[in-house]
């Protein structure tokens, strides 16, 4: 390499690198949250929290720092005039950053307010959490087949590590090994259907992808088990058929704060990687390629696992008792109601369908992490596994706690006057706004808000006529308190001025 | 604003009001308050006097009333971006059948308020319970002033969720809880569809041309676009089925809420809620709210009918007319062996719900909101009046009543009148909209040349008006007629009390999970009735200190009354339920005006809310067909005989109305002989031979007997055709995971194992250590493994593996 380019090289990584500051933050922080946890003595959990706090806040200024996107691809290389790169800036990447990042904000007090994680060293807690976030903002800017695999696996680790952060905890263990072996399974798949793919098209950008299939012939069936393949990886982050079957028990065995924080920001990082893989891979969703000789059925697959995630996310919930395994079903059928909101993404749809999509995460972060929130506060009062025996009479001993359940459940539900009424309208009205309405996939989703309803009742119920052994009010912390109140502001902030908020999740549209 | 939007307001703010300040105190001092009711009842009966103000000063101070809608708006909502810009505003609507519903809601709730004050007194959640029901009150009159179908739809859920609440206000009861959650579940089946419904009129409508940026949600867009239709323009042309689909699926809403054959399961269990409530939401606001809207929508569901003038012809309408009638008769006969009071009325609200959706169906949305007008008084009267003699006698069921009418004059007397007029006897206001929704079936009937389809619905409801009279009289005879059960048990005579009143019905009942019993032909004595039945009073209810002793299942029901001085016999409640008792009993009479053509006040409600009024302005507004609306609107909007035809009449109008006339003759002459017959027949039954057994004699009555006391066995069906087929689906996963699943993964273990072996045998002597230290390891992994997961991830991956290759199989399959 001759000194000029090497120099232009260097140039380009300099200019590049503004784009790429959270990432760093997050890195520093991380190597800080070590060396605390090895060189303080006594190192209390408030420390490395406050530390972690910091950076966070940090890195989510820095995604926004500057207001315009560069619509460019970062670290690469120049190729038919344009540039590639591993990653890509754009409005699309720095809403899920943006998100990763409040989920993460969100995640730390909820870390404070549980009992279990209390009096231990929480530097190393605090790095595996910011780990799985860096993995995330990379998962949701990665323009490459190798960056996607990095992210998917970054954010991976980090999760079985936190999962079974309790040592001697044997569920949590136990659910730390399942979902590292499953987490496995669907790595395989995906970089199997990965190397598949390479073989197929010959580069591993995703531009690269439709351009190569396009001039080369190739078998539709090599095309689609190499599609579903990498599917299975995605849908594993995303929770959703048929890669859903970790989701309960780690729900379950994982301390809370962090279950809340998987149910929130992997799926998102999930969806954000797939939805920008779909149009990369098949712009617009042209399912055509070439000369017509290969084909993939996208949509097909994505609505199958779509009304399956749902379906059977709300079947299992149905009879849980146990609040955290319901709330991981009903996590799967949140993640097939998102899907719904990439189905609308087909050929020919306008930039702005994605909006009910981010809409609609906008409100489930704010519901789902509230519910959690809920479901710690009290589990850590209690010391024992929330079951929805342990809510009964809720609403009366917490008059507060009570009422924001019951909203976080309405959402949750889709039960007006909350940001999940309108989030569910927006995405069923975008489905039946299209060139060709699905109007039975409407009605599938309708029947399962209704099948869902049932569930979630089970618990306001509980909460509000359900005796309760000892009817003395509850006290919850502070901190948990003012969370719970701050979430729930949103969720129904989010319905009365869903005008704003609409506007705003326009602004994201794919760059 | 103008004065009536800002009253609408008003009223619906009241109650909201009080609402707010009760949940403010308790959250604030962690207690409800005490004066909970008196606060409700202030602002209830001030929205009522707002709301009779807006009646007599806006709709009965004009010949029609108000002749153009009031409306008002706040922008909501805007998206769809520039392109396609769309809106959603809050708006509401005040014109006739506005003020006519806001006047029925606050009516029946004010005095079902003052009516609860005494009902519910010493109970433990009272005051909660008068924030339950201004919350109530509020939602319902916000569903009655909106504008847009959204804003609706939200008011319905909130009716919903509080319905809920009250169902299962006795919290204690498990049966309560169960009926609380089935009314809740069954009620989300047509939400789902009556949101699909709003979501094709969003999706087509928004997406045309002259409604960008438009409330296309509101009732006016929604009516100019099927004025469009008119002139073969607008959103619809080319969107037919979609009109049809929305149409059906605006009433399965209504199927729902108005409990319409086959979702009407949950409302009689909903009985288990406080005998108030029922009153208020379960007869005569909440379920009629399905009807309402059905009226509201009438034009979409008529669709291009509209415009042509035949909208006889348009299949949303024949579905609602064919299962109105159908509910009305199915409801009407299980209400003829019912032996609890209250599933007694509740069956026949049922039935009269049906009547509502029929003449919605046939075309007379007039005769509709007519029935719904007079229903929710007599109804209302009935329930309270029900609620009354329970007070008194501390059950439901009927064999505990009888002979009251002597005990409780006030009560009987109300009862009376409200019996006459639901089965529509002449000078009462039920024989008046009863009349109109008949005679609107038999029309309907005539125009389609008597084809049998389109005469079912007046065929059913001819039938139910005599199954009405016959066991509405049932119930008057056997509560108030008679011997009473309670005259027995002044002399402690348990034992020889071998045939219960109700002997000629009774029957077994064998339907699975289903709290009504019709109790055993045996003769139990009544004092177990009382603890069989569901009923709702406690000792701890009665004003006059009753004892425990009341829930004592083997104290005689009555007992607890001999503690104070009135010897075990049922007396007349205070005047906190007899006033409203006798309010309502006065409205079921004179509720629709007076009933003498010529007098003033004669068919006042014809002139103001028949469909012409409720949308002609609305419609007509910008719609291209202008005067081909006009010109079927005006001769249709009053029915009455002799009136000359408008000359400009189309031909299909002018032959409905010929046929109206016809028909109302022979309405009338049938009105009256089956009120007659009901009553004569019911008395011969259930006065002079009371107590004789007719049905268990004769084979065919008795196995209709079986069939009617398991309520047509509807709910058994629910129940065995749909839990079971879960369960079998279950099974047959099970089985698919024993055989087929595990089957595939032994073959290719073993096969994996033969190779192994083959592999082993080759490799003996070379890598022998290797494969089977690798063998071990991954054994012993294994058994690591699942002795931490417990054999579970395996199933995990596998159910992976199995749903993978279906996804991938199903794409290939359908895919190409």
């Amino acid at each position: 390499m001759d000194s000029q380019s090497f120099t232009q090289a260097v140039a380009m990584i300099k200019r590049d690198f503004g784009a790429f500051i959270p990432e760093t933050v997050l890195s520093i922080a991380i190597c800080l949250l070590l060396l605390h946890d090895v060189l303080v003595k006594g190192a209390t959990g408030r420390a490395a929290a406050a530390l972690a706090l910091v950076a966070t806040v940090i890195a989510g200024i820095a995604v926004v720092h500057d207001v315009a996107p560069r619509n460019e691809e970062l670290f690469g290389w120049m190729q038919d005039g344009r540039k590639l790169g591993m990653i890509r800036d754009d409005a699309f990447a720095r809403f899920f950053k943006g998100f990763t990042l409040l989920g993460t904000l969100i995640a730390i007090p909820m870390t404070l307010s549980h009992k279990a994680l209390q009096g231990r060293k929480m530097g190393e807690w605090y790095a595996l959490l910011l780990g799985a976030a860096l993995g995330m903002l990379v998962m949701a800017s990665a323009t490459h087949l190798l960056m996607f695999f990095m992210g998917v696996e970054f954010a991976s680790m980090a999760s079985y590590l936190l999962t079974s952060y309790i040592k001697r905890d044997m569920k949590g263990s136990e659910a730390g090994m399942k979902y590292a072996i499953y987490g496995s399974v669907a790595s395989a798949a995906m970089i199997f259907g990965m190397s598949l793919l390479y073989g197929l098209c010959g580069g591993l950008h995703i531009t690269d992808l439709a351009h190569a299939l396009s001039a080369t012939s190739t078998s539709s069936t090599a095309l689609l088990v190499a599609g579903a393949l990498v599917f299975a990886g995605f849908a594993y982050k995303m929770a959703a058929f048929p890669m859903h079957f970790w989701c309960p028990d780690v729900y379950e065995g994982a301390p809370t704060p962090f279950a809340a924080f998987l149910s929130v920001t992997s799926k998102a990082a999930g969806f954000a990687v797939f939805i920008r893989f779909l149009m990369a891979f098949a712009p617009g969703f042209k399912i055509e390629f070439g000369g017509g000789n290969a084909s993939l059925d996208w949509r097909g697959l994505i609505t199958i696992a779509c009304v399956a995630s749902m379906t059977l996310g709300n079947l299992g919930a149905l009879l849980q008792d146990n609040v955290k395994r319901m709330l991981a079903y009903s996590s799967i059928a949140h993640a097939g109601y998102l899907l719904m909101g990439v189905v609308v993404l087909a050929p020919g749809a306008a930039p702005e369908q994605i909006r009910p999509l981010l809409f609609y995460f906008l409100a489930y972060m704010f519901m789902n992490l509230g519910a959690f929130y809920v479901v710690t506060a009290l589990e850590s009062r209690e010391g024992v596994p929330s079951t929805i025996r342990s809510f009964a009479g809720i609403g009366r001993r917490s008059p507060v706690f009570g009422i924001c359940m019951t909203l976080f459940l309405f959402s949750l539900i889709g039960i007006p006057p909350t940001a999940g009424f309108t989030g569910k309208w927006m995405l069923l009205n975008a489905l039946i706004r299209q060139p060709q309405p699905m109007i039975w996939l409407a009605v599938v989703a309708g029947l399962n808000t209704a099948i869902s309803a049932y569930y979630y009742f089970r618990l306001v119920r509980a909460m509000w006529l359900d005796k309760s052994s000892d009817d003395s009010p509850v006290v919850f912390a502070r901190l948990a308190t003012l969370m719970v109140v701050a979430l729930a502001i949103p969720t129904i902030w989010m319905f009365i001025d869903s005008d704003r908020v609409i506007a705003f999740a326009g602004h994201f549209v794919l760059g | 604003m103008e004065r009536p939007i800002f009253l609408a307001l008003l009223i619906v703010a009241l109650p909201l009001g009080a609402f707010a300040i009760e949940i403010l105190h308790a959250l604030i001092f962690r207690r409800m308050a005490k004066w909970n009711d008196k606060l409700s009842m202030a602002a209830m009966f001030t929205a009522l006097g707002c709301a009779l103000y807006l009646l007599f000063t806006e709709v009965l101070a004009h010949p029609h009333g108000i002749e153009k809608a009031y409306m008002g708006s706040v922008p909501w909502i805007s998206f769809g971006g520039d392109m396609n810009p769309v809106r959603i505003d809050l708006s509401i609507l005040v014109d006739n059948m506005t003020c006519v519903m806001l006047v029925v809601v606050t009516l029946v709730s004010s005095l079902v308020h003052l009516y609860s004050s005494s009902y519910m007194h010493g109970e433990e959640r009272y005051s909660r319970f008068f924030s339950y029901l201004s919350l109530f009150t509020f939602s319902m009159l916000g569903l009655c002033i909106a504008n847009n179908i959204l804003i609706l739809f939200i008011f319905w859920e909130l009716v919903g969720l509080c319905s809920y609440f009250l169902i299962g206000f006795y919290i204690e009861k498990k049966s309560a809880g169960d009926a609380s959650k089935k009314a809740f579940i069954t009620n989300r089946v047509g939400d789902a569809l009556f949101m699909t419904a709003i979501m094709i009129v969003f999706s087509v409508l928004s997406q045309s041309k002259g409604y960008a940026g438009k409330d296309v949600l509101s009732f006016p867009e929604i009516y100019r676009s099927i004025g469009e239709l008119g002139s073969n323009a607008g959103p619809w042309v080319g969107n037919h089925d979609l009109l049809v689909i929305a149409g059906i699926f605006f009433f399965m809403g209504c199927v729902t809420k108005s409990a319409q054959f086959p979702l009407h399961i949950w409302l009689p269990d909903a009985m288990e809620g406080p005998t108030p409530v029922s009153a208020l939401i379960h007869a005569a606001t909440m379920v009629a709210a399905g009807v309402y809207m059905i009226v509201r929508m009438f034009p979409l569901l008529v669709g291009e009918g509209y415009i042509s003038g035949d909208w006889f012809h348009s299949t949303p309408l024949e579905v609602i007319a064919i299962v109105g009638g159908f509910t009305s008769i199915f409801a009407g006969t299980i209400a003829l062996v019912q032996n609890d009071l209250k599933k007694g009325l509740a069956y026949s609200t049922c039935s009269q719900l049906g009547y509502m959706a029929m003449a919605v169906g046939v075309g007379s949305t007039t005769g509709g909101m007519f029935h719904l007008f007079t229903h929710a008084f007599f109804k209302a009267c009935l329930f309270l009046g029900a609620g009354s003699v329970i007070h008194a006698v501390h059950s439901q069921m009927m064999g505990d009543m009888g002979g009251l009418r002597k005990k409780m004059p006030i009560t009987y007397w109300t009862f009376l009148i409200s019996t006459l007029a639901i089965a529509g006897t002449p000078l009462f206001s039920g024989f008046m909209s009863k009349e109109m929704v008949l005679t609107s079936a038999l029309a309907y009937g005539h125009m389609h040349e008597g084809s049998l389809f389109h005469s079912l619905p007046f065929y059913f409801a001819a039938i139910t008006a005599v199954l009405t009279t016959f066991y509405m009289f049932r119930l008057v005879f056997l509560t108030f007629f008679g011997k009473g059960a309670w005259e027995d048990k002044k002399h402690g005579a348990h034992d020889d009390h071998a045939h219960a009143p109700v002997a000629v019905y009774a029957a077994p009942v064998s339907s699975p999970g289903h709290g009504a019993a019709a109790h055993g032909a045996h003769g139990h004595a009544p004092a177990a009735h009382s603890t069989a039945a569901a009923h709702d009073t406690h000792a701890a209810h009665d004003p006059h200190g009753g004892t425990p002793a009341a829930h004592d299942p083997h104290a005689a029901p009555v007992a607890a009354h001999g503690d104070h001085g009135h010897h075990g016999e049922p007396h007349e409640s205070p005047w906190q339920m007899a006033l409203p008792l006798v309010v309502l009993a006065v409205l079921a009479l004179f509720s629709s005006g007076i009933a003498f053509p010529g007098l003033p006040g004669s068919h006042w409600f014809e002139h103001r809310l028949n469909d012409g009024v409720l949308v002609k302005d609305l419609m007509t507004e910008s719609s291209a067909a202008t005067e081909q609306t006009r010109q079927l609107f005006e001769p249709m909007v009053v029915h009455q005989p002799g009136e000359p035809l408008a000359a400009n009449a189309s031909e299909i109008v002018a032959e409905y109305h010929e046929a109206w006339s016809h028909a109302h003759h022979t309405v009338f002459l049938f009105s009256l002989c089956a009120v007659a017959f009901g009553i004569t027949a019911a008395a011969w039954f259930f006065i002079r031979k009371r107590g004789v057994d007719y049905v268990t004699g004769v084979a065919p009555l008795r196995g209709l007997r079986t069939v009617l006391s398991n309520l047509w066995y509807v709910d058994a069906f629910f129940i065995k055709g749909f839990v079971p087929l879960e369960m079998k689906f279950n099974n047959l996963c099970a089985w698919f995971d024993r055989t087929v699943v595990d089957g595939i993964v032994n073959l290719v273990a073993w096969i994996a194992n033969k190779i192994g072996v083959l592999a082993g045998l080759v490799d003996f002597y070379g890598v022998d250590g290797a494969v089977r230290g690798t063998g071990d390891a991954v054994l012993e992994g294994g058994s690591l493994v699942r002795k931490l997961v417990s054999g579970k991830v395996q199933d995990y991956v596998k159910w992976t593996v199995v749903g993978f290759v279906v996804a991938v199989a199903a794409v290939a399959w359908f895919g190409h």
